[in-house]
């Protein structure tokens, strides 16, 4: 089953840092609250980027890339979540999200 | 009948004239309209570039409630200039620039990631001084590129 997770909607509007200890809607909170809800569910994920008005590039790097770095590999994560956008102003921020995929895959396997 | 051909003529030219002009007008406006978006993006970097110089220089403690201000300000002044910029080329009443829109967002996602601290905002950042000459050869590229890209846009009356 595809849940869509609309982050203005179900998270909030205002995503902030990287750590939950530097305040509220962060990367982390995003990636253990919501993320890994359904992940483990064996949920599939639409997470639509719309309706925020800026990500903090720290916000998606934990969110996504520490997903790489708790040990999901990229490909399952890539059939699990599907990054998706309405409005071609937050491609940038889809094309971030892939980024951060391969760059935290790479930073596993150097290690 | 001569008479009529004579007044048919000059209705047709009237007519054409004023379509011309009308043509003309459009795409004057059209061109404005473009050049003021591409100064709006112009400004909105200098913003960044400049509140970027005030995050880096200092530490978060330094910046102290003004931390979470500037990284805020940072990241939604960046929203706008994204915004703007995929508004310029993807405008729908425009032909689409696709090729302009990657390499715009390009240049943005760098500048993006260059303006924000790592961890994002903290009272425990340090300041990052080495880092303001990448932000403001970002911050130029993007203004440069911006100004080529809409140069090379075709002029609004042959659209």
């Amino acid at each position: 089953m595809k849940i869509e997770v609309r982050i203005a909607r179900d998270f909030s509007k205002f995503p902030g840092g990287r750590y939950r200890k530097t305040g509220d809607f962060s990367g982390q909170e995003f990636r253990e609250d919501v993320l890994h809800k359904h992940l483990r569910k064996g949920d599939t994920l639409k997470v639509i980027l719309d309706g925020v008005d800026g990500y903090p590039p720290s916000f998606l790097e934990e969110a996504f890339g520490g997903l790489v770095r708790e040990g999901f590999p990229v490909h399952d994560i890539l059939d699990k979540i599907e990054i998706a956008f309405e409005s071609e102003e937050y491609l940038v921020y889809k094309e971030m999200v892939s980024e951060y995929l391969a760059d935290a895959a790479d930073e596993l396997e150097k290690s | 009948m001569t008479f009529l051909s004579a007044l048919l003529g000059a209705f047709f030219a009237h007519f054409v004239a004023k379509y011309v002009d009308a043509r003309f007008l459009a795409a004057n406006q059209k061109e404005a309209q473009i050049d003021s978006y591409v100064e709006e993006i112009c400004t909105a970097t200098d913003r960044v570039r400049e509140l970027s110089f005030e995050y880096f220089s200092c530490s978060g403690q330094d910046l102290g409630k003004r931390e979470f201000v500037v990284a805020a300000e940072i990241t939604g002044t960046m929203h706008y200039v994204n915004l703007l910029v995929t508004d310029l080329f993807l405008h729908p009443s425009a032909k689409s620039h696709n090729q302009a829109f990657k390499n715009s967002r390009d240049e943005i996602r760098s500048l993006m990631q260059l303006t924000a601290n790592e961890d994002g905002a903290s009272s425990e950042r340090e300041s990052q001084p080495a880092r303001l000459s990448s932000i403001a050869k970002e911050a130029f590229a993007l203004k440069k590129g911006i100004r080529s890209r809409r140069h090379s846009m075709k002029r609004a009356l042959f659209l």
